[in-house]
């Protein structure tokens, strides 16, 4: 039910929000934190990458806040669980070949090497 | 902080290779490597294992046995071979022999595949036996029919 004419109590509250002021100052940073608000909104409705952006802008705030050298000893010990994890995973199912092989030597005159 | 970065990425790297690796390899049973590998593919129990780790011992000495007649038909097939270039009755002979120790030597095989597996549970056994039959026993090569139409014309050219 709208109509075109404001209403009394409307053109009260325009008046009132022309006329009010902000005087007290902002918080330092709060213009940068409400656009990087928008910006990660925007990044969850965007699809697959949003992940990616979103981790971006993680990774811009703790940097703001100088969390940086954090972000980089986290970042180095978590490369080097996953390095050694990995690596290990590896040399563990090249060890299990070489006994599965072991084991057939060990049991079938035919797998041995003869002379 | 580029160095202490460097030390904590390292000292993870460390720790989740050894916790992974090193503690895993372990080999409290006092048996050779491949037979304890034997009891953590298989999920065997204390008792289980050292049941089969006795058949293995007790089989060892047939293997060498076997190992020895395979290696003097090799020995004498070979001396053969390189002295002629004919199928000569004597060759017959040492083919058929080879043969006879193969058979020989699989029918002790798969006696010794039967003991341990009956020595694991069911299905461990089950999963065992048709393992090593496939690694010891049937035949690594395949029929041009099994192989597929191409291989099937080959033989067919060559019949």
């Amino acid at each position: 039910m709208s109509t075109d004419k404001p209403t009394n109590s409307e053109q009260a509250l325009d008046t009132l929000l022309h006329r009010w002021e902000v005087r007290q100052p902002l918080p330092p940073g709060f213009e940068a934190r409400v656009w990087r608000q928008v910006a990660r909104t925007e990044a969850v409705s965007a699809g697959p990458s949003a992940f990616w952006i979103g981790l971006e802008m993680w990774l811009r705030g703790l940097l703001g806040r100088g969390l940086a050298p954090y972000a980089y000893i986290t970042a180095l010990v978590l490369l080097g669980l996953a390095g050694g994890t990995w690596q290990a995973a590896g040399k563990l199912r090249q060890e299990r070949l070489e006994l599965r092989a072991l084991y057939i030597q060990s049991v079938d005159p035919y797998h041995k090497s003869h002379d | 902080m580029l160095c202490l970065g460097l030390a904590a990425a390292a000292a993870a790297y460390a720790l989740a290779y050894y916790s992974r690796f090193a503690l895993s390899r372990t080999n409290p049973t006092g048996h050779p490597a491949e037979l304890a590998w034997l009891q953590r593919e298989f999920n065997l129990t204390r008792g289980e294992f050292e049941r089969i780790a006795q058949l293995h011992q007790a089989y060892l000495p047939d293997c060498v046995a076997m190992c020895q007649r395979v290696d003097a038909i090799n020995r004498r097939l070979r001396g053969l071979l390189a002295a002629t270039n004919q199928v000569t009755p004597e060759i017959q002979q040492a083919l058929a022999e080879a043969a006879r120790v193969r058979t020989d030597c699989q029918a002790r095989m798969l006696g010794h595949f039967y003991a341990v597996s009956r020595s694991m549970p069911p299905e461990q056994g089950k999963r065992y036996l048709e393992w090593m039959q496939s690694q010891t026993l049937l035949p690594t090569f395949h029929s041009a029919a099994e192989l597929g139409p191409a291989s099937a014309a080959h033989e067919r050219d060559h019949h």
